[in-house]
């Protein structure tokens, strides 16, 4: 199963949960090695093998990029820290593997209508919240209700809203009814981590800083900005090997380190176990350290070049396929990458069922300087590039301007903090900036936001009735080919209305310590840390 | 880096015992003259000479455009062709650094001028007329003073927007509490002395005795300052850059390359290592020359 | 004790004024301090950010949101963090002792450097020894503390591995470990201190060094080492206590940087970390702190200058 391609895993994996012949923990571990053996061939196969009884006890020291946000989902702001103490402190209904198909968690097994439209979940029973409430039907609608309501500021809320009915009458099943067909929705409630609805009522706005779930760890304290830590929840409903409950680790630290160096260095020097990410920058300093594995996972980080469709001088189709035409994506993602990336089309990583990249834009500096002439500025024209002042984005600007000068834009940078960068897109004032994605190899909408009308991560309020049409289509059927096609057409719009131009995208590379095992990423990036042991 | 401002650095306490008289006038004088004679001033000066000499030929020196990538170039170490390397984008650092001798001595030479020139007239008028106004400058000074410098930086530099010319505006409103208080002091110091009595005796207007015997007698200190602030402003500079608020790309200020370098110090040490260099070896030689200066400007170390 | 009092009461301009300029510096940040807050990855309608907008005062006349927020404080209530709703006094109550411990820490490695190095530039003066002393505190200046940081890192913890990279331990829980975790971050932070303090002493060694009595002392016979320390240094050290408060004051401010370098959890990467997330009640609250230590720490030097040398009034 190991060496398999990551299809191979999957359909093994789709037949096995079918035939009700394989664990949770086998499931985890197949999809992860498959991955893992797939992408990096130099790794050896034995530090991912399947440890047979992983060893109790240890503490797990990691570090992610952007710290958790806070510890309530319904607050938190879905940076990387918050994804990962969503799979440390709460369980959701169900998982995605890294190919996009679903895992069972509270959710031992579900039907869906023959319409499409109503979801019947059996729940796994006798799991209790770590403050001992009972986690029942009830309580997950509870907590989908909550995410759902108008004003809701839980990160998935518009998501979710494609509910219509939740019915709990039987604790042991959840019956979930939408308004309309909606092909991601398992990949939403993937992202909807329950919370003990008896901690939403008692401890209000004192739940962000500390969570109640029913996950493997159990919260213990939390410093903002900088360390989470949890401990073993002894009464996890899931069994080991040896008859005890998961996890096997006594306790789990979270650190927000946002700085790669630093983060890598005490990845290097033993203060971290596990990193989220490694620049690519730095991978071939850590390539020879027999202390670390890295990891290519399944996600990815885009690089876009983002234009400003309702204000002058953007509004020129003319001059936005100008600029599409004057960069050179392939050398630019090379150098943003430093070799480890690839272009792409889409904000999708190579190896999803999903990933589009044809058609794409095309190099033709010639033509560039034609479509400048024909949008009437053949004597050039002065544009300000804003981008937010972090290193790999410092380094894309300053590629673009060049690529952009030699054609005959004039190109003055800005550099703005996030804050302000965001400010002045959302006032509709940026003119070309420079954005920076997240690929993830669970479902396609999970990165539609960007293209949709009225979305607030769509900076440039892009608004193409077809590409509109287009995406609620593509929710609207179930099958994975139709699906693709539909986003394959998607792609040719984006592309021909050049507003957001893809680059390429940047794999994220996990740094692990040699002497930990059986973590598992799912929804690409996040860490699994159930089944993982220290020796 | 919050330590150098000048008020720190040459005399918080009231400044440069000693040299009462009229013979300051010819202070200035002397000191020219005599910075040859301290082995710190010169060697601050030859150190401040040879940067702003290299700032000032840079466009001669490098001719190339410094901004421009040369993708295929990246990353390369140390060699002949490129003494101290090439960046992440494939540019020479060496051809970088004297660029950014320009911009970092500008940004220094501003930011100072925008202290000396709000601080000095600020602590001349509370030191003259000490009641009610002197006393309104002196909690000024102390709120800002309170103030984390760094912060108070990163939130004016924020405030103004990104870019090189804000960060001079930051740079320089920091400063001017440290310029305050030593006119100030020197104000109070030269008030009580002879010859302004003297002028005061035979009915000449406070104005006017600011202008004529106060300021040309107060100028050493201010200017032991300016030499040591200069050195403060390049490293509050370079603090700015390195959270993100210094010059805009691909601008070469020393703070951002060595914010940038800092970034590849695993991978490519050098580009963290030159600019550091620069940076200190600049400082160190403003700080030299203050200090040689303060030394030249007390004669009773004069002599020594 | 009367100038004391004046002194305390002179401060309350002060802090008022500091508490308007903040509360001034934060209107003038560019950026909607709601969008400030929301993630890269957030998809929620805009009746949840009026909402948040509300919650945060934000919906309000300025003054009055001054005068809220003063009205609040005077009361001991410093809000809650805008980003992560921790109560404001919790985050700077479990910020502060690290912040102060580490201050204290680096206050004593820049004594260690500044005291023998000063003492050997002012009885040496004008020779080789001075100028490399002086050279020696130059340096401790004119080097960015954050560079010194970073090649510290990359010398002592990654190549010799004989320091860790970063992180903390307290003090309470194993003082040698947190020794070591922190003696990068205070060696970065009092480099300029010592620098600053050597000169300060050198500077007055050499005025008390002159003085009339220390001439006498010598014309009676105490001869070398013995003026120095029996006589000089005694005197040279009130100036040099000032210094060391204004100091004092200074690092506490000015750890901003090292402190996110090194991942110490202190007020420093508090506040850098909030004013970049428009975290309002931190940076108000923060800042404030930080300037009531401040002034108490220079109100605090004044009352020992005055002990020390009682010519001032």
């Amino acid at each position: 199963m190991r060496q398999g391609t990551n299809q191979v895993t999957s359909d093994a994996a789709v037949v096995a949960l079918s035939t009700g012949k394989i664990s949770r923990r086998q499931l985890l571990t197949m999809t992860a090695a498959g991955v893992t053996a797939a992408t990096l061939p130099g790794l050896s196969a034995s530090a991912l093998a399947l440890q047979e009884a992983g060893q109790r006890g240890g503490s797990l020291h990691g570090a992610v990029a952007l710290p958790a946000t806070s510890m309530d989902p319904y607050t938190a702001r879905a940076a990387s820290g918050d994804f990962i103490v969503w799979r440390a402190l709460y369980n959701n209904l169900l998982e995605l593997g890294e190919t996009g198909d679903p895992i069972p968690e509270l959710a031992t097994e579900w039907t869906i209508s023959e319409d499409g439209l109503t979801y019947t979940f059996s729940l796994q029973p006798g799991v209790t919240f770590h403050d001992g409430t009972v986690l029942d039907a009830a309580a997950i609608q509870a907590t989908l209700d909550r995410y759902r309501a108008e004003g809701s500021t839980f990160s998935g809320a518009e998501k979710l809203r494609v509910i219509s009915e939740i019915d709990s009458s039987d604790p042991g099943t959840l019956v979930i009814t939408l308004s309309a067909v909606n092909a991601p929705f398992l990949a939403t409630l993937a992202t909807c981590p329950i919370v003990s609805p008896t901690a939403v009522e008692e401890m209000g706005e004192d739940l962000t800083l500390h969570g109640v779930g029913s996950g493997p760890f159990k919260f213990e304290s939390w410093e903002p900005n900088a360390t989470a830590v949890f401990s073993r929840n002894e009464n996890y409903w899931e069994l080991a090997a040896d008859g005890e409950p998961y996890p096997l680790l006594d306790e789990f630290v979270l650190d927000g380190v946002p700085d790669d160096s630093v983060r890598l260095l005490n990845l290097r020097s033993g203060q971290f176990q596990i990193i989220d990410r490694i620049n690519p920058r730095d991978l071939a300093s850590v390539s020879g350290d027999p202390d670390i594995q890295t990891v290519e996972t399944p996600h990815a980080t885009p690089h876009i070049v983002a234009m400003n469709p309702n204000r002058a001088p953007f509004d020129n189709l003319l001059l936005r396929q100008a600029v599409s035409h004057a960069l050179d994506r392939q050398a630019i993602i090379d150098n943003l990458s430093f070799g480890t990336g690839y272009t792409t089309t889409l904000p999708f990583p190579k190896d999803a069922w999903f990933f589009v990249d044809d058609p794409a834009p095309v190099y033709d500096a010639d033509r560039a300087k034609e479509l400048l002439a024909e949008a009437g500025f053949s004597d050039g024209i002065d544009v300000k590039l804003t981008h937010i002042n972090r290193t790999v984005d410092t380094q894309l600007a300053q590629i673009v301007k060049a690529q952009l000068e030699a054609v005959g834009f004039r190109v003055e940078i800005e550099s703005l903090e996030r804050t302000t960068w965001v400010d002045l897109w959302k006032a509709g004032e940026g003119e070309l900036g420079l954005l920076q994605g997240s690929a993830q190899p669970t479902d396609p909408d999970v990165e539609a936001g960007i293209f949709l009308a009225g979305s607030f991560i769509n900076w440039t309020e892009y608004n193409n009735p077809d590409v509109q049409d287009l995406l609620v289509a593509a929710n609207a059927v179930t099958g994975r080919e139709e699906r693709l096609s539909i986003w394959k057409e998607i792609a040719g719009h984006v592309v021909e209305d050049a507003v957001y131009i893809y680059i390429g995208n940047t794999p994220t590379v996990a740094g692990i310590r040699s002497n930990v095992h059986d973590v598992q990423f799912v929804s690409g990036l996040i860490w699994e840390l159930t089944h993982a042991s220290m020796s | 880096m919050a330590f150098l401002t000048p008020g720190s650095t040459s005399h918080v306490l009231p400044l440069v015992p000693g040299a009462r008289s009229g013979r300051q006038v010819t202070r200035l004088h002397h000191l020219t003259r005599q910075v040859r004679r301290s082995r710190q001033a010169t060697i601050g000066l030859a150190i401040v000479g040879t940067m702003t000499l290299i700032a000032l030929l840079a466009p001669v020196l490098v001719r190339w455009d410094v901004g421009v990538p040369v993708l295929t170039d990246a990353l390369l170490s140390p060699s002949r062709a490129h003494p101290m390397g090439t960046d992440e984008l494939g540019r020479d650092v060496l051809g970088r650094l004297v660029h950014g001798a320009r911009v970092s001595l500008s940004v220094a030479a501003l930011a100072v001028g925008v202290s000396v020139l709000a601080g000095v007239p600020l602590g001349m008028v509370a030191g003259f007329w000490e009641g009610k106004i002197g006393a309104a400058v002196m909690r000024f000074t102390e709120a800002i003073q309170a103030f984390p410098a760094v912060l108070l930086a990163i939130a004016i530099a924020s405030a103004l927007g990104p870019g090189i010319e804000n960060a001079m505006i930051a740079i320089g409103v920091v400063g001017i509490p440290a310029y305050a208080r030593l006119a100030r002091a020197e104000v109070l110091r030269l008030k009580s002395s002879e010859f302004v009595h003297a002028a005061r005796a035979s009915g000449a207007g406070s104005g006017r005795i600011l202008i004529r015997h106060v300021m040309p007698n107060g100028t050493a200190p201010i200017i032991v300052a300016i030499s040591t602030g200069s050195a403060s402003a390049i490293l509050t500079e370079a603090a700015l850059s390195f959270v993100g608020l210094g010059a805009t790309p691909p601008t070469p200020s020393w703070g951002s390359m060595l914010q940038n370098g800092y970034q590849f110090i695993t991978i490519a040490p050098w580009l963290g290592i030159f600019p550091g260099i620069a940076i200190s070896v600049t400082t160190f030689g403003f700080i030299f020359l203050g200090d040689g200066l303060r030394d030249l400007s007390d004669p009773r170390l004069r002599g020594r | 004790m009367h100038f004391f009092a004046r002194r305390l009461v002179q401060t309350v301009p002060v802090l008022l004024f500091i508490s308007a300029l903040t509360f001034g510096l934060l209107l003038l940040l560019p950026g909607d301090p709601v969008l400030g807050l929301l993630g890269p990855g957030v998809d929620i309608d805009s009746q949840a950010v009026d909402d948040m907008r509300a919650e945060l005062n934000l919906d309000k006349p300025i003054p009055v949101q001054y005068a809220t927020w003063l009205g609040n404080v005077l009361k001991g209530d410093l809000g809650r963090s805008a980003a992560t709703k921790q109560p404001v006094s919790d985050a700077i109550l479990s910020r502060l002792p690290v912040s102060a411990f580490l201050t204290l820490y680096a206050v004593a490695i820049m004594l260690l450097i500044a005291l023998p190095l000063g003492i050997l530039s002012a009885v040496k003066h004008g020779t080789g020894w001075d100028l490399l002393a002086s050279a020696i505190s130059v340096f401790g200046l004119a080097v960015p503390g954050f560079w010194l940081a970073i090649l510290m890192i990359m010398f002592l913890a990654v190549r010799l591995d004989w320091l860790p990279a970063s992180g903390y331990v307290s003090p309470r829980e194993s003082l040698p470990d947190s020794l070591r975790y922190l003696l990068m971050p205070a060696i970065a932070m009092g480099a300029a201190g010592a620098g600053t303090l050597t000169r300060q002493l050198r500077s007055s060694l050499l005025e008390v060094m002159r003085d009339d009595y220390i001439r006498t002392a010598r014309a009676k016979g105490v001869r070398g080492r013995a003026v120095v320390y029996r006589h000089a240094l005694r005197n040279a050290l009130i100036p040099s206590t000032t210094m060391l408060g204004l100091i004092v004051g200074q690092l506490i401010g000015g750890s901003l940087i090292i402190e996110s370098i090194f991942l110490v959890p202190g007020m420093g990467s508090l506040l850098v970390t909030a004013i970049f997330t428009r975290d309002f009640p931190i940076v108000q609250a923060g800042t404030l702190v930080i300037a009531v230590i401040v002034v108490l720490i220079n109100l605090g030097v004044d009352v020992l200058y005055g002990v020390l040398d009682p010519r001032i009034d």
